[in-house]
């Protein structure tokens, strides 16, 4: 007939009253932070969630007559009289931390303990063995268990964060319904003419009575702003946006704009002279000095352009000192500079000397402040002298080329004022280049006919040569308002050689794509191998490596040589 | 009480409040703290508070983290046996014994197996079978593997650290001393959790659980299963094995079942890890996430009808089981009853699944059983919903679908080329449009579309076949026969591809 209450204090201590005088205070070993505490009348004990993750579960008897296990200056005397320490009557490792416990006994055989943890729920058997437990996909937030409908079966009532409440049957889900908030408690109570009613209480202090309805909470998808359609106005619309459709897929590829539209203007200037002093930066080619020569490109904007972004692109052997430049967002009718060099890298004698500069930028519009990508593009010429200079002609050669003209013969002090020295006089009908790469070339001018030479000791090295003439040729006669001029060449053209050259680029072709077929096959092997390494140093018994580390080493040596 | 007030907001899974507020305990210089039971006691409780706030934050359940990377995928030593036999592996697809759907009915993945009604972490790249062939598969933005899955979605959790804590981490884990902690068991759960799930930080936690278990003598299941996470996460899956089993052993959970499961999947011993399952079962009858468990083997295995028995089955537990009424929905659907799919889909929605997939899946549920005044209604809300360029690109490709079933070409050819705006990569666009090109009488530019469709996706048979139609009417017989074999890889089973190339075949020995 009497009334004993048990409080839980934060740091752990378990005080009971007897009506309302205090009986007696414990601490709990191991405590750390307030769990739930349920109390069994079955057993007389005291069953709580401790920091370890563990359901425990004291006796009351032994409760009493324990001494506190941080009270170790108990002096002997105390120990004596007072008993053992406090010893746990069972523990259930749950893994997880406890939300609430609740203690039921619906028919007189068994009492269950229930346990609802954050992410499962367990119930468990009065010795604390695990009855049933059900994972939660969700993360609960209180639970009562309220009555037994069926024999041996146990009805249960979870609340979640996500304001659902769900009606279990052991583990069965027999009902979910919605609630308004997140409750923080939840239980079942009888009033005088109502019985069964879900009581809840939230976060912020609101109690709710509640029925399990039958009206189903359907979800209400919210409607698409559904305007009274004026079926005029869309016919007229929908023939304005099919004439537009129609128009957009008349013109299939998107052509460029013409060069007037452009918002961009890219300049691109090649200084005249060479740098005085090289900007060649590692560059592979033995000769001397490698020259270098600046080319200035200036962007002009007459519009807004955001996140302009210039590229510069030359042929490799060629290389820049600097091929990304990014700017920031230009105002309408600026402009930016950049200054940047060409040299030659690679000890071959590039197939042409030409560069190309790329910007490419964004104009914002006023329904896409987003931007429009565009491109903007200029080309610019590189001079010879870039990849060769003047020296001795030689009269023999392996390669010759004979370009007929039907203009008379221009002096080369006229046409190649870079590469004659003035001193030598308008005689010279003959000129020589000598590339970085190491060979020579030799241009030679007739006197008497409308001819020039060109000849080399390899066939590649005619190329440039004879471009630069031909160009130089027709600028020369544009100059002079020369409108017929015409270069023809009527000799065999030295195909057999060409041949040649062909078959000696697809065979390196073949080969390198062997080496790659060789490379694929070592990887697919030096996998393998490191494979079984692996098993083997993962084993925890250490076998020999059976010279797999050398068979490995051997294999990494063959790749890197590939 | 400030420390009470910090435990309720936890309580409340106010988990930033209740942080803040451990941080300011944690902040007071020790004169002020009021010695509890002991000294420091409230702090190591405030400490082990903020921890699990921490953690709480970004938890995500383990078992549903899955992602496996190219190095993984190759490097993989515990492949049991190189060609498995049929039906006790998930790395040869169209293993199922019958009752699968056939890749005209039902689309398949890359990996040729047909596609599930729940987009799962797994499900959506198949296993390549080199490095080379792993590299050279098409990246489209949903199939995007990532190298190692250490560079994955675990990158995610591990930033969370700088993102809630500007000036620093909250516990700095190089000066942390294991063995003190390991020694308090009462600390170290709370510690490793937040090691594990919000620095990420894999090896120092398996070094924490090592010394813990030690000096738990072994006898805490819980300190099994973590360490079994940790060998998973670094691909020591044997090991992980046998600490999961040892976990069984000792204690029953549903954690450790499901755990022990997925490396066994991993390992690709779906049989064992049906039985697996089974065993589960028959400890936790009912338990919805072991049925459901089952049944996406069963599904991933190709065995459809085995997967919606089960499917059923979980629905029976829970009637709310949104994956399982997705699926169950879908197979109906590729089962050609869109009537029954849609009442699945119905469901969903009354359940308040409110997104850009479901009313989709409705629309086109709609359109098959001839329900048209609900059809563009749901996709106009599916559009409406869309939240990135690739739903957007489902919806407009589904709609082009419609008009195809109307018969509007016109309104047919603008939706797919609409879906093309929004994802550059969807290779079922590109075929289509190229059937439509080729209705047209445009021959080159159905053919370069039907090139980009096959590259693309070239698990997919229908853009080959639609070459080998093209170039055979035009009477490039050597690239039709060529391209009538691909489809036939990709679709052993179709009998117009095969018909196809025994034309050819004819036409090549009349020759």
């Amino acid at each position: 007939g009497r009334d004993l209450i048990c409080i839980q204090s934060m740091d752990g201590m378990l005080m009971l009253f007897e009506q309302e005088s205090y009986a007696f205070g414990r601490f709990l070993p191991g405590f750390l932070l307030p769990g739930p505490l349920a109390y069994s009348s079955r057993t007389d004990s005291f069953i709580t969630v401790s920091s370890c993750q563990q359901v425990e579960s004291y006796k009351y008897q032994v409760l009493a007559f324990a001494t506190d296990a941080d009270e170790r200056q108990d002096t002997e005397q105390q120990k004596l009289s007072s008993g053992k320490r406090l010893v746990v009557d069972w523990i259930l490792n749950i893994g997880e931390q406890a939300l609430d416990i609740c203690i039921v006994s619906f028919n007189q055989g068994a009492s269950s303990v229930f346990v609802l943890g954050e992410r499962n729920f367990f119930c468990l058997k009065d010795n604390g063995q695990i009855r049933f437990m059900k994972k939660l996909d969700y993360s609960p937030s209180c639970f009562i268990p309220y009555c037994s409908v069926q024999e041996g079966t146990v009805n249960t009532l979870i609340a979640n964060h996500s304001k659902i409440l769900n009606v279990y049957q052991d583990v069965t889900l027999k009902w979910a319904t919605q609630l308004p908030c997140i409750p923080v408690s939840v239980k079942v109570a009888n009033f005088q003419d109502l019985k069964g009613v879900i009581v809840t209480l939230s976060d912020d202090g609101h109690l709710q009575c509640s029925y399990l309805g039958t009206d189903p909470s359907l979800f209400q998808a919210p409607k698409v702003d559904s305007r009274e359609i004026n079926y005029e106005e869309m016919n007229a619309e929908m023939k304005e946006l099919q004439k537009i459709i129609r128009e957009a897929t008349k013109t299939q590829d998107i052509l460029p704009e013409s060069e007037k539209q452009r918002d961009i203007t890219v300049i691109a200037e090649v200084s005249a002279d060479l740098d005085k002093e090289s900007q060649a930066i590692d560059s592979e080619v033995k000769a001397g000095a490698v020259p270098s020569v600046t080319v200035k490109i200036t962007i002009q904007s007459r519009v807004t352009a955001q996140k302009p972004s210039l590229a510069v692109c030359v042929q490799a052997p060629l290389a820049v000192t600097c091929d990304q430049f990014v700017f920031d967002d230009l105002e309408p009718d600026s402009s930016e500079t950049v200054v940047l060099s060409v040299f030659l890298k690679e000890n071959c004698s590039p197939p042409e000397l030409e560069g190309t500069c790329m910007v490419s930028y964004n104009t914002p519009t006023e329904l896409n402040p987003e931007g429009i990508p565009r491109v903007s593009q200029c080309s610019f010429s590189l001079p010879l002298k870039l990849v060769c200079f003047p020296a001795q002609p030689s009269k023999a050669a392996n390669h010759k080329l004979t370009i007929d003209t039907n203009k008379p013969p221009i002096s080369f002090v006229t046409i190649f004022p870079d590469f004659v020295d003035p001193s030598e006089g308008d005689q010279a009908n003959a000129l020589g280049f000598q590339f970085l790469t190491g060979s020579k070339a030799t241009l030679l001018a007739s006197k008497t006919s409308q001819r020039y030479r060109i000849q080399s000791d390899q066939l590649e090295d005619l190329w440039l040569v004879t471009k630069e003439l031909i160009y130089r040729l027709e600028e020369h006669f544009k100059k002079q308002n020369c409108k017929d001029f015409a270069c023809t060449f009527s000799g065999s053209i030295p195909l057999q050689e060409y041949f040649e050259l062909i078959d000696r680029h697809f065979e390196l072709r073949l080969n390198a794509e062997k080496y790659q077929e060789l490379l694929s096959e070592r990887a697919v092997q030096f996998r393998a191998i490191e494979r079984r390494l692996l098993t083997r140093f993962k084993d925890k018994t250490p076998a020999p490596l059976q010279h797999l580390d050398t068979l490995l080493e051997g294999t990494f040596r063959e790749v890197s040589a590939v | 009480e400030p420390l009470f007030q910090a435990w309720s907001y936890f309580r409340r899974r106010k988990f930033r409040e209740c942080a803040d507020v451990c941080s300011q305990l944690l902040e007071r210089p020790p004169s002020e703290q009021v010695a509890g039971a002991g000294p420091g006691r409230e702090v190591e409780a405030a400490w082990s508070l903020k921890t699990r706030a921490l953690t709480e934050m970004v938890y995500v359940d383990e078992i549903d983290m899955d992602q496996e990377g190219i190095a993984e995928m190759i490097l993989d030593e515990n492949a049991v046996a190189q060609v498995a036999r049929p039906g006790t592996s998930l790395k040869l697809p169209g293993t199922g014994q019958g009752g699968g759907p056939s890749p005209a009915v039902r689309p398949v993945t890359q990996s040729g197996r047909p596609i599930t009604g729940f987009v799962r972490p797994s499900t959506q790249g198949g296993r390549p079978s080199t490095m080379e062939q792993a590299i050279r598969t098409p990246r489209t933005a949903l199939t995007a593997r990532p190298i190692t899955s250490a560079s994955g979605g675990y990158i995610r959790p591990g930033t969370a650290s700088m993102l809630t804590n500007p000036d620093g981490p909250f516990i700095n884990l190089s000066r942390l001393n294991l063995t003190k902690y390991a020694q308090k068991p009462k600390l170290a759960k709370a510690l490793f959790e937040y090691i594990f799930h919000h620095e990420n930080d894999i090896k120092n936690a398996l070094d924490l659980a090592a010394l813990a278990t030690e000096h738990a003598q072994f006898k805490d299941w819980w300190w099994k299963v973590q360490i079994g996470k940790c060998y998973y996460r670094l691909g020591l899956y044997r090991e992980a094995e046998k600490q999961f089993k040892s976990a069984l052993k000792q204690q029953d959970m549903v954690d450790t079942f499901l755990y022990l499961a997925k490396v066994y999947l991993r390992l690709d011993q779906p049989v064992t890890a049906l039985n697996l399952f089974k065993q589960g079962l028959e400890r936790f009858p009912g338990e919805v996430t072991l049925i459901c468990g089952i049944a996406r083997i069963y599904e991933e295995m190709n065995n459809i009808s085995s997967a919606a028995e089960y499917y059923k089955d979980v629905l029976k537990q829970d009637n709310t089981h949104v994956e399982a009424i997705a699926c169950i929905g879908s197979n109906h659907f590729y089962s050609d009853q869109p009537e029954i799919a849609l009442r699945f889909y119905r469901r969903l929605l009354q359940m308040g699944v409110y997104n850009c997939q479901l009313f989709n899946n409705l629309g086109l549920c709609c359109f098959y059983a001839q329900q048209y005044d609900m059809t563009l209604s749901s996709f106009e809300r599916a559009l409406f919903l869309a939240e990135n360029e690739e739903e957007t690109a489902d919806v407009w490709y589904n709609l082009g679908h419609v008009a195809v079933g109307i018969g509007d070409l016109n309104l047919a050819y603008q939706c797919f080329k609409l879906t093309l705006v929004n994802n550059n990569d969807y290779a079922e666009a590109y075929n289509n449009l190229a059937v439509l090109e080729m209705r047209k009488g445009h021959t080159e530019q159905a053919r370069a579309l039907l090139q980009t469709a096959s590259s693309l996706a070239p698990h997919m048979y229908e853009p080959h076949f639609n070459i080998a139609i093209l170039s055979e009417k035009v009477g490039d017989l050597q690239r039709s026969y060529t391209a009538a074999q691909k489809s036939e890889e990709a679709f052993p089973g179709h009998v117009d591809t095969q018909q196809l190339l025994k034309q050819l075949k004819e036409h090549f020995a009349m020759l």
